[in-house]
C-alpha cells in the first residue's frame, strides 16, 4: 500500500483511489464542486487543484490516482507521494477559480433557496478573495423551467454538468445538455423535452449551488431554519432514506438521506412530492361512533373503547371468538401490525388475521444506474406477512360473505384510499366494523367506530422493506389536534380487553417482536440504528 | 508590574491655594443658578432643534401635548420602505429575522405580484406574503435594519406606540408600510402625525 503525505499527515492507503476520496475519507477538506461519489469523474470546474510534489504543474484531486513509486524515486527516502491542498500555490489556485466562477454570478444569496448550504459561499468564504476586482457588467441569463418539478436560475450555474451526468448516468435518459460557449454557457434541455424523469428531484439536491431548485420548495423556507428528521419513505415498498425537512411543524422539503444498502444518495419524485397529499389529507379529528340510523357522532376514545369491549364480548358470547376478524396492513408499521396481532390472537383468542394491502401496481422502473421504483406501492409488505403469518384478505373476505365473522378489526393506513375495491359491499355484512386509520373515507365514515390515528410523519415505528430491511421511521412533526397515535389506540384496546396488559413505547414493543418473532430475533430498536437491519 | 512612582511637586503657590479653584467651580454653579429665569437658558431638545428659542424657559416638556422629536439616530418603531411604485422593497431573505436576537420578526415568502416586470432580477421575484414584527419582544437594536440587503426595513423615530392588547403590538406587513408612508419624509413629530391604526 503506497504510504502518502496529505496536508501532513501520514496515510496508508490504497493504490487507485483519487486523492480527494482518500482526503473525504480521513476527513481533510479538499474544495470542490463537479466530483459527486456516484458519478463519473469530470474534472472541470478545477476548484480541487492541489500540489503534488515531483509534478510539474497543479493537479486535480479528484481524478489524481493515489500511485506507488519505484523505490528510487521515493519522496525522503519513504513517502510514494506528497501531497498538499493548503500551499500558497493551491491556495492562489482556488482563489483564482472561485473569482472564475464568480464572474458572472449574480450573487443573489439573499433570495436564493440554496444559501446556507451553497458550496460557492462556503468556499467564497473560506479560499475566496473576499471581494470583486471585475468591472465589467455580468451578462444576464434569465431563469428558466426545465420540467414540471424543476426550474433553472441559468445565472447562477457554474456548469459543474453535475446535473448532466446524473441524466446520462443515474437516469439513462439524457435529458440535459450544456449549449453555447464561453460566458453564454447553459444548461439546456432538447427542444420539446422537459426534465421530466421520475428521478428529477434529485438533480436539485446535487446541484453544489442555487441554479437547479424545486418547485415545489422554492421561496418556501430559508435551509437554516429548518429541523431535519431522519426516516424512511413510505411511498414504495423500496424504504428509500430520507431527511424530512420541517419549519413550525409544516414539512417544507424531503429529501434523500444517503444510505449504499439501499438507495444511494437518491430518491424518486413520488417520495420527494408525496408528503403534500399526506399533509394536506381530510382527517378524522375526534373518534366517531354510528348509530342505527346512520348517523355520525362524535365520541372520545375511551367511551369508544368501552363500548366496542362490550360489543365484542357480546358477539363473543353468541358466536365463538373465531367469529371476530382482524386486519393488518402493509401500510402499517411493525409494531402496529404486532399489536393488532396480539390482540387478535392472544386477548380475542381469534385466528381470523388477515393481512390488507392495496394492490400491486404495475409502474416498475428500474433506471441506469439500477434504482427502482417499486410497484407495490406498500411500505411494510413483507414485515406485516411474517408478523401477521397472512398474505391477504382473502380469506377474511369469504368469511365474512358467508357470515363466519361478524366483527371486524382494521387497521388502515393506505395514503389516499378508504375502501378497496369489492369491500364497500362485503364489509355491509358486519356486524360491528372498527377502524383506526387517520383518513376521512368512505371507510372511516361507514365504520361503527372509526377511531382515529395518526399519519406517517406524525409518528414513529418500522417497516420492513421489500429487501426484506428493517428500517426505523422517526416523528418529524406533532399533529395539530387531539389525535392518538394508532399504537395508543391498539394498545388502550388491549388494555380495556385485558388488565394485565401493559402500555409500553414503541420501541419497546419492537424488543418485544423480535424476542417473539423468528424473522425480527437478534435486533433490537436501538441497534437497527440509522442503516437498518436484515434478517440475523 | 512594578509600581510606577511620580513625583508631584506640591510646593507651587498654585498648588498651595487650591481653594480659588474651588470657588471657581462653585461660582459657575452659581451663574448657572442665577441664569434661570433668563432667556436663552435651557431648551427643550424638541425646540433646540427646530432652531427655536425657549419661550417658557423650562427644561422640561409639556409631554403629551408637546411631543419630543428624537435624534435622527433614534431607534423606534420599524417601517417596511416601499419603492417609488409603492411596491414593497422586502426581498423576504429573512437576514433581519436571522439576525434578530429576540427571535421577533416572522416572515413567509411567495412569488412577488411583480416578478413577471424583473426577468433578470431574481431579487423581486419574491417578497413577503407574511412580514410580522412583534414589537413587545423586540429590543430595539436595530440588528434588522443592518442585516437587511435591501434596506426594506427601518426604525423609525416613533416611540409612543403602546397598544392596549398583545395582538395590537404585533404588526404586521400593512402597519409597517403605513408606517413608512407617514414617517418617509422624516417629519413625524414635526407634522404633529398619529398613528392611525387600532390599539
Ligand atoms: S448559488 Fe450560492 S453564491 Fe450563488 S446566489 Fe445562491 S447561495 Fe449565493
Ligand atoms: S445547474 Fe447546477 S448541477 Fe447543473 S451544471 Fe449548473 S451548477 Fe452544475
Ligand atoms: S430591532 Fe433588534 S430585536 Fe427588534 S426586530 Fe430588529 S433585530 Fe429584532
Ligand atoms: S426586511 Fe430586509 S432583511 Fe428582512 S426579509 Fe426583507 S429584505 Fe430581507
Ligand atoms: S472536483 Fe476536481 S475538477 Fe471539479
Amino acid at each position: 500500500m503506497p504510504k502518502i503525505k496529505l496536508n501532513g499527515r501520514v496515510l496508508e492507503v490504497e493504490a487507485g483511489k483519487t486523492i480527494l476520496q482518500v482526503a473525504s475519507e480521513n476527513g481533510i477538506e479538499i474544495p470542490h464542486y463537479c466530483y459527486h461519489p456516484k458519478l463519473s469523474v469530470a474534472g472541470n470546474c478545477r476548484m480541487c487543484l492541489v500540489e503534488v510534489q515531483g509534478m510539474p504543474k497543479l493537479a486535480t484531486a479528484c481524478s489524481t490516482p493515489i500511485m506507488n513509486s519505484p523505490p528510487a524515486r521515493k519522496i525522503d527516502g519513504e513517502f510514494d507521494m506528497v501531497i498538499n491542498s493548503k500551499s500558497e500555490e493551491a491556495a492562489a489556485a482556488q482563489k483564482s477559480v472561485m473569482e472564475f466562477l464568480l464572474l458572472n454570478h449574480p450573487t443573489d444569496c439573499p433570495v436564493c433557496d440554496k444559501a446556507g448550504e451553497c458550496r460557492l459561499q462556503d468556499y467564497s468564504y473560506g479560499y475566496g478573495r473576499g471581494y470583486r476586482r471585475a468591472v465589467e457588467e455580468k451578462t444576464p441569463k434569465p431563469k428558466k423551467d426545465l420540467g414540471p418539478n424543476i426550474a433553472l436560475y441559468t445565472q447562477r450555474c457554474i456548469l459543474c454538468s453535475r446535473c448532466v451526468r446524473f441524466c446520462d448516468e443515474i437516469v439513462g435518459s439524457h435529458e440535459l445538455a450544456i449549449a453555447n460557449r464561453g460566458c453564454h454557457d447553459e444548461i439546456v434541455t432538447y427542444p420539446g423535452k422537459p426534465l421530466e424523469n421520475r428521478l428529477s428531484g434529485n438533480v436539485a439536491d446535487i446541484c453544489p449551488v442555487g441554479a437547479l431548485v424545486t418547485k415545489d420548495f422554492l421561496f418556501s423556507a430559508r435551509v437554516w431554519n429548518l429541523k431535519k428528521t431522519s426516516s424512511v419513505c413510505s411511498g414504495c415498498s423500496a424504504g428509500c432514506n430520507i431527511q424530512i425537512e420541517t419549519m413550525a411543524e409544516k414539512i417544507k422539503r424531503i429529501q434523500p438521506k444517503n444510505n449504499e444498502n439501499v438507495n444511494s444518495y437518491w430518491i424518486c419524485d413520488d417520495g420527494r412530492f408525496g408528503y403534500n397529499e399526506i399533509q394536506d389529507a381530510k382527517r378524522i379529528k375526534y373518534p366517531r361512533k354510528k348509530d342505527q340510523s346512520g348517523n355520525l357522532s362524535q365520541t372520545d376514545l375511551k367511551t369508544a373503547i368501552a363500548e366496542v369491549v362490550e360489543k365484542v364480548n357480546s358477539l363473543k358470547k353468541i358466536y365463538k371468538p373465531k367469529a371476530i376478524g382482524f386486519l393488518g396492513s402493509a401500510h402499517a408499521s411493525n409494531e402496529e401490525n404486532f399489536l393488532l396481532n396480539k390482540l387478535a390472537r392472544k386477548i380475542v383468542g381469534s385466528s381470523n388475521v388477515g393481512l390488507r394491502a392495496a394492490e400491486i401496481t404495475n409502474d416498475e422502473v428500474v433506471f441506469k444506474s439500477g434504482f427502482k421504483i417499486y410497484g407495490d406501492k406498500t411500505p411494510n409488505r413483507f414485515g406485516a406477512k411474517v408478523i401477521l403469518g397472512s398474505e391477504n384478505a382473502q380469506e377474511i373476505y369469504e368469511k365474512i360473505k358467508n357470515g363466519e365473522i361478524k366483527a371486524l378489526f382494521l387497521l388502515g393506513g393506505i395514503p389516499e384510499t378508504g375502501f378497496l375495491p369489492h369491500e364497500e359491499e362485503i364489509f355491509s355484512k358486519l356486524e360491528l366494523l372498527v377502524v383506526v386509520d387517520y383518513l376521512d373515507s368512505d371507510l372511516t365514515q361507514s365504520a361503527d367506530f372509526s377511531l382515529g390515528g395518526k399519519n406517517y410523519f406524525e409518528k414513529q415505528g418500522t417497516f420492513t422493506n421489500v429487501q426484506e430491511r428493517v428500517q426505523k421511521f422517526n416523528q418529524a412533526v406533532s399533529s395539530q389536534g387531539s389525535f392518538v397515535s394508532d399504537v395508543e389506540i391498539l394498545q388502550e384496546l388491549m388494555v380495556a380487553f385485558d388488565k394485565s396488559w401493559k402500555e409500553i413505547a414503541v420501541s419497546e414493543i419492537f424488543n418485544q417482536l423480535a424476542k417473539e418473532n423468528e424473522f425480527f430475533r437478534g435486533m433490537t430498536f436501538y441497534k437497527l440504528g440509522q442503516e437498518g437491519m436484515l434478517k440475523q | 508590574m512594578a509600581t510606577k512612582t511620580i513625583s508631584v511637586d506640591i510646593k507651587t503657590v498654585k498648588n498651595d491655594v487650591y481653594l480659588v479653584e474651588i470657588f471657581k467651580g462653585l461660582l459657575l454653579t452659581l451663574k448657572h443658578f442665577l441664569k434661570i429665569g433668563a432667556k436663552s437658558a435651557y431648551l427643550a431638545p424638541t425646540e433646540r432643534r427646530a432652531g427655536k428659542l425657549s419661550t417658557n424657559n423650562r427644561a422640561t416638556i409639556q409631554y403629551p401635548e408637546e411631543k419630543w422629536v428624537p435624534y435622527p439616530q433614534y431607534r423606534g418603531l420599524h417601517r417596511l420602505n416601499k419603492d417609488e411604485q409603492d411596491r414593497t422593497k422586502c426581498v423576504a431573505c429573512e437576514m433581519c429575522a436571522t439576525a434578530c436576537p429576540a427571535d421577533c420578526i416572522f416572515i413567509e415568502a411567495e412569488r412577488s405580484p411583480w416578478a413577471d416586470e424583473f426577468p433578470n432580477d431574481p431579487k423581486r421575484e419574491k417578497h413577503p406574503k407574511i412580514y410580522e414584527i412583534d414589537v413587545l419582544r423586540c429590543i430595539f437594536c436595530g440588528f434588522c435594519e443592518e442585516a437587511c440587503p435591501c434596506e426594506a426595513i427601518e426604525l423609525t423615530e416613533i416611540y409612543d406606540f403602546a397598544a392596549y392588547s398583545r395582538e395590537n403590538a404585533v404588526y404586521d406587513k400593512e402597519k409597517l408600510e403605513r408606517v413608512y408612508d407617514l414617517t418617509k419624509d422624516g417629519k413625524f413629530y414635526q407634522e404633529g402625525r398619529k398613528l392611525d391604526f387600532e390599539f
